[in-house]
C-alpha cells in the first residue's frame, strides 16, 4: 500500500488534462489510487442528514391506535395528519399502533415502499440535549456527551479506519465539522458536480490557460506553507485539482433520473442525489475511474426542518414541511429507481436521520399560534435500500410520556448509533472499532436483510 | 533669479542622487552582503546578477536604522562600493510635485506639465523600488510581532510595515494605503485612533451612506401587473447587495465594515429563507437588520441585542412575532440565550449556562411581538415592521437560571428587562461574547485568563464596543506569532481586501459605465457567495458556517469549513472574475499597481507581490512567474518568448492579470 505519489508522478498524472488553477494532492484522494479490476462491485451507503430537526410524529405519523387519537385530539389539534392522509406501511400486523408516511412522501411510497423500514423513537440518549449544535455534534461524533477530546465524527473514523484501495468518501454536502474531520484521509467535499468548471480569465486564450494552470501548480508546489493552517489549505488546494479532473472526466457526463419515478429537483438534496447517483454509475461504468471495488460513503443533506412554524398539514405547495417531505420522499424515489436501473441496488443503503425530533404538543391552540413545534427528543426516520423489507423497527411511544405537557418531547428507545452501526456491520467493520464511547455498546437492530 | 524647475532639478540630483562613499559607515557588514548576493568576477569586480537593472542592498549600520541603497551596475570593485541613499525627503518631494501636477490639470499637453509628471514618476519608481529592496533584504527586525498571545497589555508604539499590514488584514479588510501610512509614521495608537474614529469623521460616513444608497435605490423595481403595488417603489435584494459590497470596497473606514460582517455572523438573520407576509417590502426588513449592525459595530451590545427585539427580519426570522401568551414558541428565546448574549456552555467553567427550565422562561419573557407596518420614507408605503403588544406578551411567573445563584430570578419579567439581566447578572454572557468576538479577532481557542480579561473589559465599560476593540487591537496578543494567518479568511474578506488592493480609489457611480459597476458590485456579492459566503443570507441561525472561531458545541474551528474542493475551485473563480470585470470596465490595472512603466518581469512581479499581497516571494517562485510573464504557450505545449509590455492591454489582461490571481490562491494569501 502506497499513500505517497512523488511529485513528478503526480505531475505526470495531471500535466494533460484541464483542471482548476489549483495544485493536486501527493497524498490524496483515493481517486488517484491505482484502478481496481473489480469495477462496479463495493457497497455504497448514503446518509443523508436532515438539518433542524425532523418532526417524526409529522414524518411518520401514526393513523390508527391509542397514539394516533392522542395526537388528534390532544397534542395536535391542528397538526396532526388525518388518518385517511396518511400511507400504512406494511409489516404492521399484531401491532395496534400503527405507524405511515406523511401523503407528501407518497412517491416514495409508491416506487421504493417494499425497501423502506420506518424506525420509531431513535436518538441520542444521555442528557437528553434540545440545541441543534450540540445535538447535530453529538450525533455527528457518535457520541452521547460532549467531551474536550476528538472531535472526528463517526464518518471520518470509519474514513481512517479503512483502506484507501477498499473505501471512499464523498461529503455532498457539508453538515457538522467532524464528519469530514479525518485524521489521516481527508474525504472528497464537493456540492455540485455540474458546477466544477474551470474559467479563463479576461483575454486568455485556452493555450494561455493551459499555460496558468501549469504555472500555478509548479507554484503552488513550490510555495511554502507557514503554518499547519497554511498547510491545510494547500492540501485542499491539490486535492481539488484531481478531484475536478476526473469528475469532469468521468461523472459529470452520466445520465441519472428522469426514470419511473421522474427526475432529481433542483434543490441542495435533489443535487445531493443527483451527484450521488452520478458517483455510483461511474463506479459502475467507468473502470478507470478509480472508484470500482470500492465501498462508497456518500454524505447528502437537506436542511429547513426547524419547524416552529409553517410545519402545516398536508399541502407541498404551502410550503414549510410538506414541501421539504415530498422534495426527500420524491428525489429518494428517483434515486432508488436509479440504483435499480444501474444494479445497486442490492448493494446500496440509504440512513435518513436528523439531530432531533420536535415537542409532542404542537405550538398554540387550534387555530392560533404559529403551527409549529419547538425543539423535542426521540423521532421517527427511515432506511431505505436493496438489503431492507419493509416494516418497522421499534416500538410506539409511551401513552404518559406523549401526555406529558412539561417535559414535551420523548426519550429515545433506540440509540441513534445502533442505527449506525447496523450499516457499518453491513459494511464489514466492527461498530465497536468506530463507537468506542465508554459504556456504549452497539446492539443489532437486524435493519438490514 | 532661479527658475523653480531648476532648483527643483538641483535639488532632486541632490537628494536622490547624492553619493557618498561607503566607508562613512562600518563597510565590511555591507561588503559582506554583497558578496553574498553579487558575483564576483575574476578581476575581483562585483558583476550584478541583472545588468539591465540596479541592483538594490540594505545595509544598517551598528545601532542604526537601515539604509536603502542602490549598487551602480558597472564598474565597482569590492573595495570602493557606490550606494545611492533614496531620502527620506523623496516622499515630500513626491507630494509636492503632486500637488503642482494637479494645478496644471488644464494644462496637460504643456511641456512643463509633461516634465513635472515624468519627474514624479520617476521619483515615484525610485521610492517604490526601496520600498521593494526593504521588503525584500532587510532583515526583519528583532522585535517584530513579538507580543505575548495572553496580554492585553499595549503593544509597542512604532510598529514595522508587516506588523501594520498584519493588523489591517486581521480586522479591517487590509486597510488601504493611507491607514497603511498613518500606522508607519505615527505609531500603533495613531492607526487605533483612525481604525476607530474613522477617517474624515461623520462627513465621510455621511458620503459613504449616500454613495451605497444610490446602488440600493438603483434597484427600485415596479410590479405594475400587481394593483395593490402599481407605480410603488419595491427594494431589490441585489440592490441592497450591491450597496453594501460598495461599502466594502470604498469605505474609508473598513475596520467598520468588517465589524459590520461580524456581527452579521453574530445576530445571523437570512431574509432569503424567510417569508414575509409583506413580501413585496420584506427586503425592507433587510435594509433595517443591517441598518442596525452599521450603527452599533462599535456601539454597544446591550443597544444591539435589545435592538433585535424590535427587528422585523429577526423576528420573522426566529418566529418571535409568534411567540404570544397561550401559544409559545421557543424559536428566538432559545436562541438569544444560546447564540446570541449567553451561550450554552461557559467558556471559563465548562458548566451549561442554561437549563431547558429557563428556555421555557425566557419564552415566556420576550413574548409579545407581532407583525406590523410600518412607512417606509422612500416608497411612502406601509412596509414590514415589528410591534410589541403587553396584552399578547406572557407574564406567567417562572424561574430563570435556577442554577446560577447570582443570575436566578423568579418572575415575570419584560424583554428588555430580561436581555439586560442576562448581560448584567450572568457571568457566562460577557465571557461568552468576549471568548466569540475576541477570538475572531485575536485568534481562536483564546485560554480561560485572557476570556476573562476581555470579559472584564466588556463590563467595565458597561458592554461599549469600542474600548474593547481598541483594547484587542493595540493589545500584545494582536501582535503575537498566535494571532498571525490564525484563521482561513472568509470568502467575503478575501475577495473584498484583493478588490481594495486592486482597485484602491471609489469608481465613479454615473456616466455611460454605471451599469457595469453595478456588475462590478454584484459579481463579487456572487463570487464570495460561490465560494460558500452569500451576503446577508447566513445559512442558519449559526451564521456563516465556516467563520473563524465559530463555537461547535465548545470546539472552536479556523475556518475550516470555508475549505471543500468545490468552494476552493469557487474562490480560484473570485480573482478571475474581479478582473474580468475590471477588463470590461477598461480600468487601467497597469497605473493603479504602478506598473506602467516597468520592463523587467521580475519588477512586476515583486511590486504586485509587495503592493497587492505584502508578501515576499522566494527565489524558485521568482524564476517560475518570471518565466510565465515572458513567455506564452502554444497548443503543443512548446512556448515562445513574449514582450513585457505592461502597457499594452493584451499583456496587462492574459498576463499580469493572471498573475495577480496565481499569487491569490497560495495559501499565505487566503488567511488572517
Amino acid at each position: 500500500m502506497h499513500y505517497h505519489l512523488s511529485r513528478r508522478a503526480f505531475l505526470q498524472l495531471t500535466g494533460g488534462m484541464v483542471g482548476s488553477a489549483l495544485l493536486a494532492h501527493a497524498l490524496e484522494p483515493s481517486l488517484l489510487m491505482a484502478q481496481s479490476p473489480q469495477a462496479g462491485s463495493g457497497k455504497n451507503l448514503i446518509f443523508i442528514n436532515l438539518l433542524g430537526g425532523l418532526d417524526g410524529l409529522s414524518a411518520f405519523p401514526y393513523y390508527e391506535g391509542p397514539v394516533a387519537s392522542l395526537v388528534r385530539e390532544k397534542l395536535r389539534r391542528s397538526l396532526a395528519i388525518p388518518s385517511e392522509l396518511v400511507i400504512p406501511v406494511a409489516g404492521q400486523s399484531g401491532i395496534p399502533d400503527k405507524i405511515g408516511f406523511h401523503p407528501s412522501l407518497g412517491k416514495l411510497a409508491q416506487h421504493a415502499g417494499k425497501n423502506v423500514k420506518i424506525i420509531k423513537g431513535y436518538g441520542i440518549p444521555g442528557e437528553l440535549e434540545r440545541s441543534h449544535d450540540t445535538c447535530q455534534i453529538l450525533m455527528s461524533l457518535g457520541a452521547s456527551k460532549l467531551s474536550s477530546g476528538d472531535m472526528s465524527g463517526f464518518m471520518a473514523r470509519l474514513m481512517d479506519s479503512r483502506d484507501w484501495e477498499s473505501f471512499q468518501f464523498w461529503a455532498l454536502s457539508t453538515t457538522n465539522p467532524p464528519d469530514t474531520n479525518t485524521q489521516k484521509k481527508p474525504p472528497i467535499i464537493v456540492s455540485d458536480l455540474s458546477n466544477l468548471d474551470v474559467r479563463s480569465i479576461a483575454w486568455e486564450t485556452e493555450d494561455d490557460l493551459q499555460q496558468a494552470l501549469g504555472v500555478s501548480r509548479q507554484l503552488v508546489e513550490v510555495h511554502a506553507p507557514k503554518n499547519a493552517l497554511e498547510a491545510r489549505y494547500r492540501a485542499v488546494q491539490r486535492s481539488t485539482d484531481v478531484v475536478i479532473s476526473r469528475v469532469r472526466r468521468d461523472i459529470t457526463k452520466q445520465v441519472v433520473g428522469n426514470n419511473l419515478a421522474g427526475d432529481y429537483t433542483d434543490s441542495e438534496l435533489g443535487r445531493n442525489l443527483r451527484d450521488a447517483a452520478k458517483i455510483l454509475r461511474a463506479k459502475k461504468l467507468a473502470p478507470d475511474s478509480g472508484m470500482g471495488g470500492r465501498d462508497t460513503l456518500i454524505l447528502c443533506a437537506q436542511s429547513g426542518y426547524d419547524t416552529h412554524s409553517d410545519q402545516r398539514t398536508t399541502n407541498p405547495a404551502d410550503g414549510g414541511l410538506p414541501a421539504l417531505l415530498q422534495s426527500l420522499g420524491d428525489n429518494l424515489a428517483v434515486l432508488y429507481r436509479d440504483l435499480d436501473s444501474f444494479g445497486m441496488l442490492a448493494d446500496s443503503l440509504v440512513i435518513v436521520y436528523s439531530e432531533f425530533g420536535r415537542t409532542n404538543f404542537e405550538n398554540g391552540t387550534a387555530g392560533s399560534g404559529s403551527s409549529g413545534t419547538d425543539h423535542g427528543h426521540a423521532s421517527n426516520t427511515l432506511v431505505l435500500g436493496g438489503p431492507v423489507t419493509a416494516g418497522v423497527c421499534g416500538d410506539a411511544p409511551d401513552y404518559q410520556e406523549l401526555s406529558d405537557e412539561d417535559y414535551n418531547a420523548l426519550r429515545p428507545r433506540i440509540d441513534v448509533r445502533d442505527v449506525f452501526s447496523d450499516a457499518i456491520r453491513w459494511l464489514g467493520v466492527d461498530p465497536a472499532e468506530i463507537f468506542y464511547e465508554a459504556g456504549y455498546q452497539p446492539k443489532p437492530l437486524r435493519l438490514i436483510g | 533669479m532661479i527658475p523653480r524647475i531648476t532648483l527643483f532639478s538641483i535639488s532632486l540630483r541632490v537628494f536622490v542622487l547624492a553619493v557618498v562613499y561607503l566607508n562613512l559607515f562600518d563597510n565590511g557588514d555591507l561588503l559582506a552582503e554583497m558578496r553574498k548576493r553579487l558575483s564576483v568576477d575574476n578581476r575581483g569586480q562585483f558583476v550584478p546578477l541583472s545588468s539591465s537593472r540596479p541592483f538594490f542592498v540594505c545595509y544598517r549600520p551598528a545601532g542604526d536604522t537601515p539604509r536603502l541603497g542602490t549598487v551602480k551596475t558597472q564598474g565597482l570593485k569590492n573595495d570602493s562600493v557606490w550606494v545611492e541613499f533614496l531620502m527620506p525627503k523623496t516622499q515630500e518631494l513626491i507630494s509636492n510635485l503632486s500637488q503642482r501636477i494637479e494645478r496644471l490639470g488644464n494644462r496637460k499637453s504643456s511641456k512643463i506639465y509633461r516634465q513635472l509628471v515624468r519627474r514624479r514618476n520617476a521619483l515615484q519608481l525610485l521610492a517604490r523600488k526601496a520600498l521593494l529592496v526593504e521588503a525584500d533584504c532587510a532583515a526583519p527586525p528583532t522585535n517584530e510581532f513579538q507580543g505575548d498571545s495572553n496580554s492585553l497589555a499595549p503593544y509597542h508604539e512604532k510598529l514595522s510595515r508587516n506588523e501594520v499590514r498584519h493588523l489591517l488584514r486581521k480586522v479591517a479588510f487590509g486597510g488601504s494605503q493611507e491607514l497603511e501610512a498613518i500606522g508607519m509614521e505615527q505609531g500603533l495608537s495613531a492607526l487605533a485612533d483612525a481604525l476607530l474614529d474613522g477617517l474624515g469623521g461623520p462627513a465621510e460616513r455621511e458620503k459613504l451612506d449616500q454613495e451605497s444608497m444610490v446602488w440600493a435605490r438603483r434597484g427600485f423595481y415596479f410590479d405594475d401587473d400587481d394593483p395593490d403595488y402599481r407605480g410603488v417603489r419595491i427594494w431589490n435584494m441585489e440592490a441592497l447587495h450591491a450597496a453594501q459590497f460598495h461599502r466594502f470596497l470604498f469605505s474609508r473606514n473598513p475596520m467598520h465594515e468588517w465589524l459590520m460582517l461580524m456581527l452579521a455572523g453574530h445576530f445571523a438573520t437570512n431574509l432569503n429563507a424567510i417569508d414575509f407576509s409583506y413580501s413585496k417590502y420584506g427586503h425592507y426588513g433587510l435594509l433595517l437588520h443591517w441598518n442596525l449592525l452599521k450603527e452599533n459595530a462599535l456601539g454597544n451590545l446591550g443597544i444591539l441585542s435589545k435592538a433585535m427585539l424590535d427587528d422585523p427580519a429577526m423576528n420573522e426570522w426566529l418566529d418571535n412575532e409568534d411567540n404570544h401568551k397561550g401559544s409559545p414558541n421557543q424559536n428566538f428565546a432559545r436562541e438569544l440565550l444560546e447564540l446570541f448574549i449567553l451561550g450554552a456552555i461557559d467558556p471559563i467553567t465548562g458548566g451549561k449556562n442554561y437549563d431547558e427550565e429557563s428556555v421555557v422562561a425566557a419564552t415566556g419573557f420576550v413574548s409579545g411581538y407581532h407583525e406590523s407596518s410600518q412607512i417606509d420614507p422612500e416608497s411612502g408605503r406601509y412596509v414590514v415592521g415589528s410591534a410589541y403588544d403587553q396584552d399578547l406578551h406572557d407574564q406567567t411567573p417562572r424561574t430563570l437560571f435556577s442554577h446560577i445563584s447570582s443570575a436566578q430570578i423568579y418572575g415575570a419579567i419584560e424583554p428588555r428587562e430580561l436581555i439586560e439581566h442576562v448581560l448584567t447578572k450572568h457571568p457566562g454572557s460577557t465571557r461568552f461574547l468576549a471568548e466569540r468576538f475576541g477570538g475572531q479577532m485575536l485568534y481562536p481557542s483564546l485560554d480561560e485568563d485572557m476570556v476573562a480579561q476581555l470579559a472584564q473589559i466588556l463590563l467595565a465599560n458597561n458592554l461599549e464596543l469600542r474600548p474593547f476593540v481598541r483594547r484587542i487591537i493595540t493589545s500584545e496578543a494582536m501582535f503575537s506569532e498566535a494571532a498571525r494567518s490564525s484563521c482561513i479568511s472568509s470568502p467575503i474578506e478575501r475577495t473584498v481586501q484583493l478588490a481594495r488592493k486592486i482597485i484602491r480609489k471609489p469608481l465613479p457611480q454615473d456616466g455611460e459605465n454605471q451599469e457595469k459597476r453595478f456588475y462590478l458590485l454584484l459579481t463579487l456579492r456572487d463570487t464570495a457567495r460561490d465560494a460558500g459566503q452569500s451576503i446577508f443570507e447566513p445559512p442558519s441561525v449559526f451564521g456563516w458556517k465556516g467563520a473563524c472561531n465559530i463555537n461547535r458545541a465548545g470546539a472552536r474551528f479556523r475556518g475550516e469549513g470555508w475549505l471543500s474542493e468545490q468552494r476552493m475551485l469557487n474562490r480560484s473563480h473570485t480573482c478571475g472574475d474581479l478582473m474580468g470585470m475590471l477588463a470590461w470596465l477598461n480600468f487601467d490595472l497597469a497605473g493603479a499597481l504602478g506598473i506602467s512603466n516597468y520592463r523587467d518581469a521580475r519588477e512586476i512581479i515583486r511590486t504586485i507581490a509587495d503592493d497587492v499581497f505584502s508578501m515576499r516571494l522566494s527565489a524558485e517562485e521568482l524564476d517560475i512567474l518570471s518565466d510565465f510573464l515572458k513567455t506564452e504557450q502554444a497548443a503543443n505545449g512548446s512556448t515562445t518568448e513574449i514582450r513585457v509590455e505592461p502597457r499594452a492591454d493584451y499583456y496587462v489582461w492574459r498576463k499580469v492579470s493572471r498573475l495577480i490571481c496565481m499569487l491569490a490562491d497560495l495559501s499565505t494569501n487566503n488567511v488572517r
